[in-house]
């Protein structure tokens, strides 16, 4: 690259830093919330998560929202300030403790782009990026390109919120560069005190993920906090028992999984994730959907907090669901911790078979993967 | 084009269950008339399946292969591969530990030989108190149509017992349920409807209705796909109802095709449950003892 064109690009992103910088987002709170809620430092620290060990965890109840959200292209920082403000705050004036978004939830930020807001909403993102730089750019690239005003819109927005609302917020995923600078998509946990608890990298990627250039975790974790013990895988993730069962294995009794499907909605589909791995595992399942349409695709999912089926009305394992796939909404229910607890001891005792497993596990799925090597 | 049809019970499970003499299981010669090229299989719901007309005693594990010999002959007359539901043996692991019950149910092909048989590895806890034993194995059935898995009871529920068969090689896992009364859609798809979904084989669910040791068992016996093998994406295949039986033919080619076209078990992070799975089952085993 031509010097000029280096010099050309760094400035753009110094001006895009300058154009998203914290100031503006919290201005844009000052003016939606009262101002002595608003503190102006910074607290997220994104290496430095909050000790969470100890919390004694004798709340019975906790009240969740799942927001269902719509992919806009946002062009000001602002709008997206208000956008997150808006669905917050839908959530805690219905109850909620803890707010949970859905994947991809900085991909509004993409609308930063001069001339991303005027493409053509079919093109696809490999084609809308070409259109954009008249060359052809891995989409992983231009992810890494906005990682610095991604991380600082989306930590800034979400601890701030936390913080002024008083709640946890999970504020779904956005897709950064990891500590080795591979590309991954990683979600968050916010205290009420606007601290960041922890981060979990998504584990399975779809294969429209793998195309784009991004790299999976190797590692889920579940984190204690003063509403449960948490988790937040994310999406494909939820796809696969095994990502579920070393959640609950190591404790979680609340996992939250923020999704972006990029198909129409299908009920029959949409039961092959969260729903069959709380069942399995005796746990609460939280799901945040990202709809809307972009880039060629079709966003849609139902919004839901589900739960063992004994522990529903219906005994059909759905607390609580959003009634449209496509439309923004908020869904917000009370999940029983106590009654969760109790149908976890009366079904615990012979619930895995370890002799098996020692027999199997992990050489099955070390055999599968020379197979696949051979295929 | 490699396929299967198989016959379910498709009734109540008449009061002690069936004998291999039983005239409606050979009401299944009538229903035989018209053979296609496809192997059959027949599937009896768990439970249904009696040894002998004499000893109501359960019988001992090491007279398995006599005790199936009138079943094999059924088989063989029949000319058909036979699940014939399951049935509780005595088994004592050495000398001198305590006598317990397994759960078990054979595989006999349209010879009439005994090809395997499976245990139910994973109990409730009503069937550990019941003196039950959980099968520390799961294999699989080699067949001339592929390889079969058979799952009992709680297995079917279980995601693990799924992944070991189907990481295994097995196309099409047979799973033999009770469920007790009343039935509910959402108990049957939190079992072996989600599992052949995360694992991408073909299912068939036989489950057992009617009144087993005074309580009341209801399910709904069904064929079960990839959702991308059906219309709608709702992943069952109805039955053609003859009869006393449910029947329908399951290709294997189409299995292959979604497995090509939507590679779901490429996503797998096998590094990860190599390093954590094992573990961390055996941290909650030592917590919990």
């Amino acid at each position: 690259m031509k010097l000029m064109e280096q010099l050309k690009e760094q400035l753009f992103i110094k001006w895009l830093i300058w154009q998203t910088r914290p100031v503006r987002i919290y201005w844009e709170l000052d003016k939606l919330i009262k101002p002595d809620k608003l503190a102006l430092e910074d607290t997220w620290e994104q290496d430095s998560p909050v000790e969470g060990m100890g919390y004694r965890h004798d709340r019975m109840q906790v009240t969740v929202a799942a927001v269902q959200g719509e992919l806009k292209l946002v062009t000001r920082v602002e709008e997206y300030v208000q956008l997150m403000h808006r669905y917050t705050k839908e959530a805690v004036e219905a109850g909620a403790e803890l707010v949970v978004f859905p994947e991809d939830n900085g991909a509004h930020l993409l609308g930063l782009l001069p001339g991303m807001g005027e493409l053509d909403p079919a093109l696809s993102m490999d084609e809308a990026l070409r259109e954009l730089t008249g060359e052809e750019a891995k989409v992983a690239d231009i992810f890494r390109y906005l990682a610095p005003v991604t991380n600082q819109v989306f930590h800034h927005t979400f601890s701030a919120l936390a913080r002024q609302f008083g709640v946890h917020i999970m504020p779904g995923s956005i897709i950064i560069p990891d500590e080795q600078g591979q590309m991954v998509n990683r979600s968050f946990l916010y205290d009420d005190m606007g601290r960041l608890v922890g981060s979990q990298t998504k584990t399975h990627l779809l294969p429209l993920e793998v195309s784009w250039g991004l790299s999976c975790g190797q590692e889920v974790q579940v984190f204690d906090t003063p509403l449960g013990k948490l988790a937040f895988p994310v999406c494909m993730d939820a796809s696969f028992y095994e990502t579920f069962r070393l959640l609950t294995l190591l404790g979680a009794e609340i996992i939250l999984l923020p999704i972006a499907n990029p198909e129409e909605y299908n009920h029959f589909k949409a039961l092959r994730g969260i729903w069959p791995r709380v069942q399995e595992n005796l746990v609460y399942g939280v799901k945040s959907a990202l709809v809307g349409q972009a880039f060629g695709l079709t966003l849609a999912g139902k919004s839901g907090i589900y739960a063992p089926l004994e522990l529903t009305p219906g005994e059909d394992g759905i607390i609580k669901e959003s009634s449209s796939s496509d439309r923004e909404e908020v869904v917000v229910a009370t999940l029983d911790l106590g009654a969760l607890r109790k149908r976890r001891e009366e079904e615990d005792r012979g619930r895995f078979n370890l002799e098996l497993y020692e027999k199997y596990f992990p050489q099955v799925y070390r055999d599968f993967k020379q197979i696949k090597k051979h295929v | 084009m490699k396929a299967v049809r198989v016959a379910i019970w498709n009734r109540e499970v008449p009061h002690g269950g069936f004998m291999p003499t039983d005239c409606r299981i050979e009401s299944l010669e009538k229903l035989l008339g018209g053979k296609g090229d496809s192997p059959l299989l027949v599937v009896l719901p768990p439970l249904s399946c009696r040894l002998s007309l004499s000893d109501h005693a359960t019988p001992q594990l090491n007279r398995l292969v006599q005790l199936l010999a009138p079943w094999g002959e059924l088989a063989r007359h029949l000319g058909v591969n036979l699940i014939p539901g399951s049935f509780l043996i005595r088994h004592r692991e050495t000398l001198a530990a305590e006598e317990t019950q397994l759960h078990l149910a054979p595989f006999i092909d349209n010879q009439g030989q005994l090809k395997g048989f499976s245990t139910q590895t994973h109990l409730s806890p009503q069937e550990r108190d019941g003196g039950w034993q959980a099968g520390k194995e799961l294999p699989l059935v080699d067949t001339s149509f592929g390889r079969v898995a058979i799952l009992l009871n709680r297995d079917c529920w279980q995601p693990e017992a799924w992944r070991l068969t189907t990481l295994a090689g097995a196309e099409l896992v047979v799973s033999l349920t009770m469920v007790p009364k009343p039935y509910t859609e959402a108990r049957q798809l939190a079992g072996s409807w989600q599992n052949v979904q995360q694992n991408q084989v073909l299912g068939v669910e036989c489950s057992f209705e009617g009144r087993w040791q005074g309580k009341s068992f209801q399910g709904r016996n069904a064929y079960l796909v990839p959702c991308e093998m059906t219309p709608g994406f709702a992943g069952f295949v109805k039955g053609e109802e003859q009869g006393d039986w449910l029947i329908n033919e399951l290709s294997f080619e189409p299995l292959h095709q979604v497995r090509e076209e939507y590679p779901l078990l490429e996503q797998l992070n096998l590094f990860m449950y190599e390093q954590r799975l094992l573990p961390l089952y055996r941290r909650w085993q030592e917590e919990k003892l």
